[in-house]
């Protein structure tokens, strides 16, 4: 109680007396932002506006606070994953001021607000994954000299960094393709690379005639396939599963793949143990291999629920794009599929305006034609 | 260890002495027997006189010989060389080879001509029995007519090929049909040549012998499929597969219908052909297999022409004012390739006195082990040989190089060959060691066997097995030696393939380079008994330049030696230590993507 | 009075001095302890409390099935069995996620749950017939100004224990190599191998891998040897690494922290260990010499 009095008595008196002297309508305080008035949001823009700061004040007032604003606005000028733009940020700190000269001052952190932000600068270059350069560690070393904590985090960064950025198994370049095609393609190439013979292959949906979308198609099958397709038994209805994602970095592509009967394991009990029943071989000079087909279920593409056939990427990810891949499959050596009935197992697909379904599509059976 | 054995053997050569000289007779002593002269009756033919069959002169039958040696075992009486031909039968042989020479050495002699020779030798029915205007041939003539005809390589192929043949049909067709064919074939204008070969499939579902037949309503068989073909001849003998999986040889005529030739490929569609139907697969295997052996010989054959070839280009040549004949690299590497030619006719010949020397020879490995020893060794030899011409005679060269090549690859490469002889070695060695392998690979379950295996074993674990074969007694003393060495890489088969078969069982069809190993060592085990047993002989009954073939068979055993122990010591370390994994996985990780493995080494993550 | 706020917890820990907890409008930004720590979760407890009766019946019921493995224990200490090689080429499974069952050894958590973001995740059986990890990672802030980063979600195993609830450890001293086999969605994953250890120095140590999944239908094996994994503490690396000890492993986990915004998914088939005879590097990180009072402090 005596509390609440006391603090309603307290703050508006610093209030009061604070804004007296600037009475005016406008009670809110003008704060100038650079980095909103340029038209352009792009790399050239900011640095100009690095530029500019460094330019409008000898003394370079208030610039800790500047990184710390700049930093915030990389993402919308698009140049967080640009070196030369953190390299321009470091350059605003001034070179020689902040190194220290004797022991105590090397040991308590000499400066800290500055090396604070500048290990900030660091751990967002880190975040975004740039790799700093020689030049950085020179820029830093004159600014912050051999003790320095934002030295001391370039060191670890430039310890790690190349450690673990070539780790993942599968190829992406560095700068990431803006055209979905070819992001579908890198996609395709990426889920295919199990199966070293496949074939990809892009093609337009224009091809079928009756075709409603327009569209490119990126479908990837390899020779084995075609030859298990070829295998599947024609009352048994192939299923296209659909849509999945894969993840490229930070871009996500949609995938369908189309599935055939599922092949069991072959069983044996043979006895490993008993080398009595070594075949004999047989003498006949250039009589090699044997005469039988081979056993069932010797390959990566069949698995437990189902054997891949082909995998594709379309454009819209429209059911009419996968009917067209369908027929665009059978016109490409997999005669079988026009007889074959395809069932389509489409989760809803979230931008695909020209279904009128209300309830999420899970099984429905859709069968073309069984034309010759 | 030698001072013992001269110890311990004193005394058994004096019990041996004093035995036989008061035993009442000498007729249960076992090295007698094998130099008994044999008497058998001779057949005759009453409808001729002149004519009459080949006497059978074969001892009976024994153990395969290298088979045995995959469990350690040595037939030690085959250390005294085969001697086959009788004066007579020797006589006759050296008429004819005289006679196929002044055709053949000369170099200018067409190909009609040496094939009229050959009519005339009646050599196109050199198997043929007596009685059908042949000559009855045995392989070790066989072996000599090659030779010569080999000077021309392609008759040479043709010839073996059509010999093959020519056996094959006499196993196979029944006596009539036999009969029927058997003039038109020895005349020598249509030879017969074999197709087995297939080309590899490139689809998941075939099988990888596509060749059928079937009978159809007039009762011919009738032949679908494409085989590799090389040299276009008259008579073909196919392989194909009838009923699902039996192999039958057929016989197709020249000018059959629905063959087509392409490259080096043949086409058959629905070509009717004769069936072979007494042969079934251990037969067409056993004939089959002695082209193999013909092969051995054309590729020695061709090695020696570029030996000649090469001494051609050294005699007149010189080199900083010396001759080049003076050169210690040349007449190293001529040295080098002399051994190994001494090597694989020792071997050639050895087992042609296999075969014809015992009843119901099983000598598939032998041919094979024959035909691979000078295939392999052939190639990298010529490649030295042809290095000290160089590019001086660039056709001459490419002539070789191809016809080696092409010998090389005849029908099957080096590897099929290893495989087929570990696996048949290995087949044969578990008719012993099956219950042992069972036993090695269930340690935990039969820990007293693997104690007494270990005790056994113990000589064999620190790689000194105890020679306790004593070759040393059936080959002249001063081989004694090499035969030490030989008897080493005999005793240490056994322990090797009990090692293959317990690390492996039943999937050791699947340990390629193991079993290539366990190949080449046995193949050089064969290779250095032929040669010692010659040596020794020829230094025994006193050859000319018995003294050569003594230092021959010492130098070659010594060097193979070496190069046994490693094979068969890699094969103990077993696939990390012998750093095979590490080749299969490099391999398998450069076949399972399309990138390469490795980075440039300019390449870098930061600047 | 005092108005906790419930989801914020960590003030609990922190708050001390009366006088600024009574504006409701000034968020405290926690400090950090470097001290000592004060707590084996960090500040993140969320114990439930029971009323004592409660706690006397449930533990009645637990003695019986505690004594039953406490017998086991027993006759495994005289049987004295231990493996004491693994075979090359065979990998002996941890878990294998082919029934429902075996996720109950599985925790999932998220920046969600103490109101630190707004990620989702769930672990549970995939219509293929195995586990599946999947979710929502949502990088946005939550606007209150404590957190700075957001977005991860992680699903971990329950601290094995012996009889009694005594807490004991994996020994994996046999092997060195981990294989897991996924199906994931081309997003990279974190490996977290925890090592707690009895000093509250190391109850943080966690050695990280990154496990890069191709993404498509294709099951993949992922064979990571023990030498790779780095020492980090609370996110962040170590300078000093050395290798893991393997016979003090107390949690394995699984985490999805990339920093892309978007639905994730990891099939998980089986988790598994392998001894790889070929594989002898001890540690894959090298440590280099440096000026004295650098790396380290």
């Amino acid at each position: 109680m005596a509390t609440n009095i006391f603090r309603s008595f307290l703050r508006p008196r610093i209030k009061t007396s604070f804004f007296k002297r600037y009475e005016s309508s406008e009670k809110r305080v003008a704060i100038h932002d650079p980095f909103s008035n340029k038209p352009e949001k792009n790399k050239e823009s900011y640095l100009q506006v690095i530029k500019f700061f460094e330019g409008r004040d000898q003394r370079r007032r208030g610039h800790v606070e500047f990184i710390y604003a700049a930093l915030g606005r990389m993402k919308e000028f698009g140049v967080n994953n640009d070196l030369e733009a953190y390299k321009a940020l470091v350059d605003v700190l001034p070179k020689g001021k902040l190194v220290p000269t004797n022991i105590f001052q090397a040991e308590f952190l000499h400066y800290p607000k500055h090396q604070q932000c500048a290990v900030d600068l660091l751990e967002q270059m880190e975040n975004n994954g740039v790799m700093p350069d020689i030049e950085m560690e020179q820029m830093l070393l004159n600014t912050f000299g051999r003790r320095g904590i934002p030295l001391r985090k370039y060191w670890r960064m430039m310890y790690w960094m190349p450690k673990f950025k070539n780790l993942s198994p599968w190829y992406l370049p560095d700068k990431m393709p803006d055209d979905t095609l070819e992001l579908a393609k890198l996609a395709i190439q990426r889920i295919t690379s199990v199966d070293p013979d496949t074939n990809i292959n892009l093609w337009q949906t224009e091809e079928i005639e009756v075709a409603l979308d327009k569209t490119w198609i990126v479908s990837g099958q390899s020779r084995i396939q075609k030859l298990l397709l070829a295998e599947q038994p024609i009352e048994e209805p192939l299923v296209i599963k659909g849509p999945y994602y894969v993840y490229l970095r930070d871009q996500s592509v949609t995938y369908f793949t189309l599935l055939g009967k599922i092949r069991p394991e072959p069983k044996d009990d043979i006895d490993w143990d008993d080398v009595s029943k070594i075949e004999k071989p047989s003498g006949i000079p250039g009589f090699i291999g044997k005469t039988t087909l081979p056993s069932i279920k010797c390959t990566v593409h069949e698995q437990d629920d189902g054997t891949i056939l082909a995998i594709c990427a379309t454009g819209t990810s429209s059911r009419d794009s996968l009917l067209s891949w369908i027929r665009l499959l059978e016109k490409h050596d997999n005669p079988l599929l026009a007889n074959i009935p395809v069932i389509f197992t489409l989760l809803a697909p979230p931008s695909d305006v020209s279904l009128q379904e209300t309830q999420p599509a899970l099984q429905e059976e859709d069968n073309i034609e069984r034309a010759g | 260890m030698n001072i013992a054995r001269k110890l311990t053997t004193i005394p058994y050569n004096v019990r041996k002495t004093f035995y036989r000289k008061f035993k009442i007779s000498s007729i249960n002593s076992d090295t007698v027997e094998a130099t008994q002269p044999k008497v058998q009756e001779e057949k005759f033919d009453f409808e001729d006189l002149k004519v009459f069959e080949r006497t059978e002169r074969r001892s009976a039958k024994i153990d395969p010989f290298m088979k045995e040696v995959f469990v350690s075992k040595f037939n030690r009486d085959l250390l005294a060389y085969p001697e086959i031909l009788t004066k007579d039968e020797d006589e006759a042989l050296e008429n004819r080879i005289s006679f196929l020479k002044k055709s053949f050495s000369n170099a200018n002699s067409t190909k009609e001509e040496r094939k009229n020779t050959l009519r005339r030798a009646s050599m196109y029915a050199a198997t043929v029995n007596l009685t059908k205007n042949g000559l009855a041939a045995n392989y070790t003539e066989l072996l000599r007519y090659l030779e010569i005809i080999g000077a021309d390589l392609e008759l040479g192929q043709a010839i073996s090929e059509h010999w093959v043949g020519v056996t094959a049909l006499s196993q196979g067709l029944s006596a009539d049909d036999y009969t029927d064919i058997i003039d038109e074939i020895v005349s020598g204008d249509d030879t017969i040549s074999i197709c087995i070969k297939e080309r590899m499939s490139d689809r998941l579902t075939q099988p990888d012998f596509r060749t059928t037949a079937e009978i159809d309503e007039k009762g011919i068989w009738r032949i679908h499929g494409e085989k590799i073909h090389i040299n276009k001849t008259g008579y073909i003998l196919v392989l194909a597969i009838t009923d699902g999986s039996k192999l039958k040889a057929l016989l197709v005529r020249p000018g059959a219908e629905g063959i087509s030739y392409k490259d080096n490929f043949v086409t058959f569609s629905n070509t009717p052909a004769l069936e072979l139907n007494m042969a079934n697969e251990a037969i067409l295997s056993q004939t089959l297999g002695t082209n193999r052996l013909h092969t051995a010989t054309l590729c020695r054959t061709s090695l020696q022409q570029a030996t000649q070839a090469c001494l051609e280009y050294i005699r007149p040549r010189f080199i900083n004012g010396k001759p080049l004949s003076e050169l210690s690299t040349i007449r190293s590497t001529i040295g080098e390739a002399i051994l190994y030619i001494y090597a694989s006719e020792s071997a050639e010949y050895f087992t042609a006195g296999l075969l014809d020397g015992f009843m119901d020879p099983d000598a598939e490995l032998e041919m094979a082990m024959c035909r691979n020893f000078i295939s392999h060794h052939g190639q990298r030899v010529l490649l030295k040989l042809l290095a000290i011409p160089g590019v001086e005679k660039q056709k001459d060269c490419l002539r070789l190089l191809e016809n080696m090549r092409s010998l090389t690859l005849r029908g099957e490469n080096v590897e099929e060959v290893n495989m087929f002889i570990a696996l048949h070695g290995a087949h044969h060695a578990t008719k012993s060691m099956a219950e042992e392998i069972k036993k090695i690979r269930n340690p935990f379950f039969n820990p007293t066997f693997v104690f007494k295996k270990m005790i056994t074993n113990r000589h064999q674990d620190k790689d000194d097995p105890k020679l306790d074969l004593y070759l040393s007694e059936h080959l002249h003393p001063s081989l004694k030696p090499p035969s030490e060495s030989l008897e080493y890489c005999v005793k240490r088969m056994r322990f090797v393939t009990e090692i293959i078969m317990s690390r492996h069982g039943l999937e050791v069809a699947s340990a390629y380079t193991e079993l290539n190993r366990l190949a080449e060592a046995a193949t050089e085990i064969l290779v250095c008994t032929a040669v010692l047993a010659r040596a020794s002989r020829s230094y025994c009954i006193g050859l000319r330049n018995a003294a050569n073939e003594m230092k021959l068979a010492a130098c070659y055993v010594e060097m193979t030696k070496n190069r046994v122990k490693t094979l068969l010591s890699e094969i103990i370390d077993g696939e990390y230590l012998n750093l095979d994994h590490f080749r299969v996985q490099f391999g398998r990780k450069y076949l399972d993507t399309n990138e390469s493995l490795t980075e440039k080494p300019t390449a870098r993550v930061f600047w | 009075m005092f108005d906790y706020r419930q989801f914020s917890v960590l003030r609990k820990t922190n708050g001390s001095r009366p006088l600024l907890q009574t504006h409701k409008h000034i968020i405290k930004i926690p400090e950090r302890f470097e001290f000592w720590e004060r707590d084996r979760k960090g500040g993140y407890n969320t114990k439930i409390k029971t009323a004592p009766l409660d706690n006397i019946k449930n533990g009645f019921r637990e003695l019986k099935y505690e004594l039953k493995l406490f017998a086991n224990e027993v006759k495994d200490y005289f049987t004295t069995d231990p493996l004491l090689l693994a075979r090359p080429g065979e990998t002996d499974l941890l878990w294998c996620f082919n029934s429902p069952d075996v996720l109950d050894k599985f925790v999932t958590t998220s920046d969600s749950d103490h109101n630190e973001g707004f990620s989702n995740c769930k672990l549970d059986m995939s219509p293929a017939g195995r586990a599946q990890f999947h979710g929502y990672l949502d990088t946005r802030i939550p606007k209150d100004g404590r957190i700075k980063k957001s977005g991860y979600c992680s699903m971990r195993s329950k601290r094995i224990r012996k009889s009694f609830k005594r807490d004991s450890t994996y020994d994996w001293n046999i092997y060195n190599t981990l294989v897991i086999k996924v199906r994931g969605d081309g997003r990279s994953y974190l490996l977290n191998i925890s090592c707690e250890g009895y000093y509250d120095l190391t109850w943080n140590d966690i050695y990280h891998y990154v496990l890069y999944t191709r993404g498509g239908p294709y099951w993949q094996i992922a064979k990571i040897p023990f030498s790779k994994f780095v020492l980090g503490a609370k996110g962040r690396l170590q300078d000093k690494q050395t290798r893991m000890r393997l016979d003090r492993i107390t949690h394995f986990g699984i985490a999805c922290g990339d920093r892309y915004d978007g639905v994730f998914n990891l099939e998980v088939e089986y988790i598994g260990l392998e001894y790889d005879p070929t594989h002898d590097e001890e540690f894959a990180y090298e440590m280099y010499k440096t000026e004295k009072f650098i790396v380290g402090v």
